[in-house]
């Protein structure tokens, strides 16, 4: 390496370290944030707040009442009389569910009579709706199942077994997804603040005519945030560790691969630098750029679910591939024998990214 | 800024002179309001400026040295908006704009964005926006900053006519022919009053102070006079210009101790004083008469551990210098430079001066290989001018007006950082920065960081970073702008000494008396190349007084490339 690429590299290392803004804002993002948006963003059902219409009176209308004051998924707190009323509650958005049991259940269910019991829903969101369905015909076959052990259905029974994430809960898909996104967003806004302050300090100058090649510079300029969001996966991994995430593939796959989507984020961050000349306009085009990035990505919202326009477009996320990496390497724990289609397509959007950004940035500063 | 008691009078202009970090601009904005002072009070128009700032906004017009308009809006918008701002009647918006627009030269330019001005234009601009609710009080600062002379003369031109109207004004300048033109000046130092008077008076407190040296018959080396000098008893600065040197002393009887020491073939003269002489000539000011004397080149200790590559400059001396032939450079259609054939010769000092605009800063981006040439050529220490040429960048060193420094380094950092970036290491390294510390006068730890330094520093730590390498040329841009005149003085000696150890040297400037200490000017407009030669040879081609300054050389020199090429386009 020669002496002048040495110089660029040691100085961009002070700079980095002396930014005391930046360490922190990069530790708070691969940390704090990581766990904030886990906790906040986790979309398991849980206490559901619910009222009871018991019409019934019965024993069995009372213990059923009883299991759902026992739910962790829901949270009794009202025991009406009226329908009426407790209708005023879900309009009032004081709960989200109504069950109601009709007079005469006990006796229909013990009969062996075909009943029905009323759950209404607040559908402003549809999914805790749906899961709160789901989790009341649940509590409900625990009632039949103990109170009628003789009715039970002599029929064959599917049984269900849901693999890599057994308790399904969605905290081991954020935690991942956190981590990955901060990577993006580091690789992308690190470089970019760093080329920009060059050029509104006017030290950019300085080093255009001093005998360095504009590849050295590049270099320079993207070294560091590679080496960083490297070792920043490290500390991530404790902190997947401690939300109960197994790391089931191998570590070394694991960084080659990261190592690939930091290039494509770094690439990403020299262009919105080579086309901005103050650091606002640099992080206003970085949040333009990680949005779709982000969007597309499938993080927040399943790829399936989106129409075959952007399903398309989402290929172009290097987000998108990263984020299958992470779950693979994660909780499938498979390798590179099952990971390889990702990997070639992040390597075939990182690569093409790199050169596109480096022309670029040769091209602009001339 | 501390303890400062001064009062301005209605319709009086004043002016506030000082070195960049000297307090001008946070005076001007106590006085504006915008800042409250800490202790003590000021009152404007009676009213005081912590309370009533409101009242005291609507009748002031505050024109800062950064942010003034808005550069997607047209010249129309801009001072819709700022009269619409300020209340100003619809019924006298109309013929105030019409006035002023006429004033500023700007009537055909109103739907142009203001983005899309010149810099001249966009300060006469700003100038209309704060004129336009016909404010009492006149806060202006800086108003000449990267103004080129002529457009600088006109901006006065302008306060002139509205001056008339019993207008007070402050205006903070670094120029002292502006500060002449003012009925008071306040000289400020580290946030003190050091002086306060009309120009006339302060100018009679430095009356046989300031001397000329020459010489009558063959000219003595200035450098060894210069040398002689500074062992004076009482000598507080020596201008070291192409041709003499110029002094301020302390002394009563400088004239007999300079002629007891001095060759008998010197003249010395009074001088014409300056205002600013008063920073040097106080006794607070610290004086720094050891001499520049850097380690020779290729000699020595330094020599032995300094490669063959660095000191090269002394061993062949036909590889330095600039020649350029028929040197043009075009964007698209536009022909920013046009067929320039300029010469610096080695060990030369060149001012290279014109309006804004005029291609200089595209003329020097080509010459250090940023540019790409679209006809004729260039050579640089020997380097054949292309974008493509490496060896060419080592024969350059660039020093711009912002001093290219990371802030957030310590200045042995940045000194090691820039001797790597032109390949020097280690030992090598070491050695050129003890040189190029030794040679600008660098004494400040270089553990310090550049942040907590003052501007005068920066500027030795940015001319020791681009002279480490010993390159054959050194770009100058502004480069003592914002400094006080003792540490600028010391600048240009420090120049001389490289220039005679073979280092030729570049200055672009919109500060004429930065020009005045280079051997020769050249000056450019619409591209071309419209004079060159010494000071002496050009006020001689124009016909002009041997004593006239060097902004009328160069107003009449552009005045009379205007005509010509007006009667070319008839022709």
């Amino acid at each position: 390496m020669s002496i002048a690429m040495i110089g660029l590299l040691r100085k961009e290392v002070i700079q980095f370290f002396r930014d005391r803004v930046i360490l922190v804002l990069i530790l708070w993002l691969y940390t704090v944030e990581a766990v904030f948006c886990t906790l906040a963003l986790s979309f398991d059902v849980e206490d559901v707040p619910l009222a009871i219409v018991d019409q019934d009176r019965s024993t069995i209308s009372r213990e059923l009442v009883q299991k759902f004051a026992l739910s962790e998924s829901f949270d009794l707190q009202y025991q009406e009389s009226a329908v009426s009323v407790a209708e005023t509650h879900l309009a009032h958005g004081k709960v989200t569910a109504i069950l109601v049991i009709p007079p005469g259940f006990e006796r229909s269910i013990r009969s062996s009579e075909q009943t029905t019991l009323q759950l209404l829903l607040d559908g402003t969101d549809s999914n805790i709706a749906a899961n709160s369905l789901y989790n009341a015909r649940g509590v409900l076959a625990r009632l039949v199942r103990e109170q009628l052990p003789f009715a039970a259905n002599t029929g064959a029974i599917a049984v269900t077994r849901v693999w890599y994430n057994p308790q399904l809960t969605t905290s081991s898909f954020m935690v991942l997804s956190m981590i990955a996104l901060a990577g993006m967003m580091v690789g992308v806004i690190h470089p970019a603040a760093s080329i920009v302050r060059e050029k509104e300090r006017g030290t950019l100058e300085q080093l255009l005519v001093a005998p360095i090649s504009t590849f050295q510079l590049f270099l320079a300029k993207i070294a560091p945030t590679m080496i960083i969001g490297l070792l920043a996966v490290f500390p991530s991994l404790l902190i997947v560790r401690a939300f109960d995430v197994p790391m089931r593939g191998s570590l070394a796959l694991f960084l080659i691969l990261t190592g690939f989507f930091l290039l494509s984020a770094v690439a990403l961050g020299v262009l919105i630098a080579a086309y901005s000349r103050t650091l606002q306009q640099a992080l206003l085009l970085s949040f333009f750029g990680l949005f779709p990035v982000m969007f597309l990505s499938g993080t927040l919202t399943p790829v399936e679910a989106m129409p075959d326009v952007l399903q398309a477009l989402s290929r172009l996320s290097p987000l998108r591939y990263y984020m299958d990496i992470i779950i693979g390497v994660f909780l499938k724990g498979v390798g590179w024998r099952d990971l390889w289609d990702e990997s070639l397509c992040l390597i075939a959007i990182a690569i093409p990214m790199l050169i596109l950004s480096l022309g670029i940035f040769r091209r602009r500063l001339q | 800024m501390g303890d400062i008691s001064f009062a301005v009078r209605r319709g009086e202009r004043v002016g506030v002179v000082g070195a960049d970090g000297a307090g001008k601009t946070t005076l001007l904005q106590m006085l504006a309001g915008i800042l409250d002072p800490s202790s003590g009070d000021c009152r404007v128009f009676g009213l005081d400026t912590r309370r009533e700032s409101k009242i005291i906004a609507a009748r002031i017009g505050y024109m800062s040295q950064g942010f003034t308009l808005y550069d997607r809006l047209s010249v129309d918008e801009n001072l819709a908006f700022s009269a619409r701002i300020r209340d100003v009647p619809q019924d006298q918006y109309l013929a105030r704009r019409n006035s002023l627009l006429q004033m500023a030269g700007l009537t055909t330019f109103t739907q142009r964005p203001a983005g899309k001005l010149s810099g001249g234009m966009r300060k006469k601009l700003s100038l209309c926006t704060n004129l336009i609710h016909e404010p009492e009080l006149l806060i202006l600062d800086e108003p000449g900053l990267g103004v080129d002379p002529l457009s600088r003369r006109q901006l006065w031109e302008m306060l002139d006519r509205f001056q008339q109207r019993q207008v007070t004004s402050v205006i903070a300048t670094s120029y002292m022919d502006e500060a002449m033109r003012c009925d008071r000046v306040v000289l400020l130092r580290e946030g003190q009053v050091l002086a306060d008077g009309t120009p006339g008076a302060l100018l009679e407190q430095l009356r046989g102070r300031v001397f000329s040296v020459t010489f009558s018959t063959s000219p003595e080396p200035l450098d060894d006079v210069s040398v002689k000098l500074r062992r004076l008893q009482g000598m507080r600065a020596i201008q070291r210009l192409p041709d003499r040197l110029r002094c301020v002393t302390d002394a009563d009887d400088f004239k007999q101790l300079a002629m007891r020491e001095l060759p008998a073939n010197t003249v010395v003269t009074p001088a014409e004083p300056q205002l600013e002489d008063l920073f040097v000539l106080d006794s607070r000011t610290e004086v720094e008469m050891d001499c520049v004397e850097p380690p020779a080149m290729g000699n020595g200790e330094q020599a032995s551990r300094f490669p063959v590559e660095a000191a090269k400059l002394d061993a062949d001396k036909d590889r330095n210098g600039v020649q350029t032939q028929n040197l043009s450079i075009r964007f698209g259609e536009f022909t920013a430079v046009d067929r320039i054939n300029l010469t610096i010769e080695r060990g030369e000092l060149l001012a290279l001066l014109g309006p804004n605009g005029a291609g200089k800063t595209t003329l020097i981006r080509a010459i250090c290989g940023l540019t790409a040439i679209a006809e004729g050529g260039a050579v640089v220490g020997g380097e054949a001018v292309s974008l493509k040429n490496r060896n060419l960048r080592r024969q350059i060193g660039y020093m711009s007006q912002k001093f290219s420094l990371y802030l957030d380094m310590t200045a042995g950092e940045n000194l090691a950082f820039f001797a790597n970036l032109y390949g020097l290491s280690g030992n090598t390294a070491r050695a050129a920065v003890a040189w190029a510390s030794a040679v600008t006068g660098l004494t400040v730890p270089l553990r310090t960081m550049v942040g907590d330094l003052s501007g005068a520093i920066r500027q030795r730590l940015a001319l020791a970073g681009s002279i480490l390498h010993r390159p054959a040329v050194l770009f100058l841009d502004e480069p003592t702008s914002g400094i006080d005149p003792a540490s600028r003085y010391r600048f240009w000696e420090v120049i001389r000494v490289l220039a005679s150890q073979g280092m030729t040297v570049a200055v672009t400037t919109h500060y004429l008396d930065e020009a005045a200490y280079c051997d020769r000017l050249a000056l450019m407009m619409n591209g071309r190349l419209i004079a060159h030669g010494s000071r002496d040879a050009l006020i001689e081609s124009l016909a002009l007084s041997p004593d006239t300054d060097m902004e009328t050389l160069f107003l009449t020199a552009v005045a009379r490339a205007d005509s010509a090429s007006l009667s070319e386009g008839e022709g």
